[in-house]
């Protein structure tokens, strides 16, 4: 909620001094009511909440380990269906011998990366809801990159990301108080309200990347960026919680090779609806 | 091979044309082809970047590592 609020605060701010950004806005929204485009391509910003809400609510049960597991294999299936529809692309992409193999394999590369924080006896149905957070998260991508090209602007797309989520996360927060009542303090901690920054620069980036990638290659490769940092930063900073061990590394490096795999062109066992000639 | 004629309707013809008159300087015919100066020849895009194709695999490789970079910053 912090992440999303200052974030929205920070895209606030800038929307109001990018005038390219507020005619964005208002190409989105004029195509929606044109019917030109569906309304929900501006709701991307829901998966981001889906995700954080499924973090929050199965995180301390399940692990990261788990958890991370969960979010990639949603994720990676609901890429591949993604990008052969077309939604994330200019056009609908193949689903290829590469692609197939790549995701695998990075599934693969994941669940050895994390193995070492794998361990307790978790409910099977815990996992349903991360998997539906990777699931969504694919679409936000995906819908995302579609808003940046109706509104021609990073800014916009970012914006209503941020706006949506926002939203939804305000909703499920008032719902919790409700239920527990609200916190009486805010964190102090000011590391955590970096979130919001960094959030905006990773889906201001991604809208961006999606368009060229699809959304597949986008998801493996942040992932496989993800893995990769957190080794480094495990080195660089390293903690007494946290070490570096093999199978981090050799699951790490087998999700680069993955997404360098999925990468390559190759032949098509699925192809989309357009045909070449 | 795709050509403007196939993407019309679905995507928009001025993306076809915007996207390759910016990377390789191509223009469309009436017939929906597109010549471009440099091969001087007609050409087809490249399906999934809708580039030309001699810029789409260098525009594909720096995505990858553009998303790579991206995931890292989620690290932190």
């Amino acid at each position: 909620m912090i992440s999303f609020g200052s974030g929205l605060v920070i895209l606030a701010v800038a929307l109001a001094v990018w005038a390219p950004g507020r005619c964005g806005l208002a190409r989105a929204f004029a195509s929606v009511r044109a019917g030109t485009v569906p309304w929900w391509y501006l709701c991307g910003g829901a998966g981001g909440a889906l995700f954080v809400l499924s973090q929050g609510i199965t995180g301390a049960v399940l692990g990261v380990a788990l958890f991370t597991v969960a979010v990639v294999g949603g994720q990676t299936i609901s890429s591949l269906v993604i990008d052969r529809t077309g939604i994330g692309h200019a056009l609908p992409g193949a689903i290829t011998v590469t692609r197939l193999v790549g995701s695998a394999l990075a599934l693969v590369g994941v669940t050895v990366a994390v193995s070492a924080r794998f361990g307790g006896d978790i409910p099977a149905w815990m996992l349903l809801l991360p998997f539906a957070a990777g699931l969504a998260v694919a679409v936000q991508q995906a819908v995302n990159g579609q808003v940046r090209r109706i509104a021609g602007s990073a800014l916009t797309a970012t914006f209503m990301n941020f706006l949506v989520g926002t939203i939804v996360l305000s909703v499920a927060a008032v719902v919790h108080g409700a239920f527990v009542g609200v916190p009486d303090r805010w964190p102090t901690d000011p590391v955590l309200f970096l979130g919001g920054p960094i959030g905006v620069a990773f889906i201001g980036a991604a809208v961006r990347v999606v368009r060229i990638t699809g959304v597949l290659l986008l998801g493996l490769g942040s992932v496989a960026g993800q893995l990769a940092a957190s080794i480094v930063l495990d080195v660089v900073v390293p903690t007494t919680v946290r070490t570096v061990v093999t199978s981090t590394v050799i699951g790490t490096l087998l999700t680069l090779v993955a997404v360098a795999i999925a990468a390559l062109p190759s032949r098509t066992i699925a192809r989309g609806p357009i045909r070449a000639r | 091979m795709l050509w403007p004629t196939e993407l019309r309707g679905r995507n928009g013809y001025s993306y076809y044309l915007a996207c390759a008159g910016r990377r390789a300087g191509s223009k469309a015919r009436a017939d929906g082809r597109a010549r471009s100066r440099a091969i001087d020849g007609p050409i087809a895009l490249d399906p999934v970047t809708l580039m030309h194709p001699a810029h789409s695999q260098r525009a594909m490789a720096l995505g990858v590592l553009g998303a790579v970079a991206v995931g890292a910053l989620t690290a932190i």
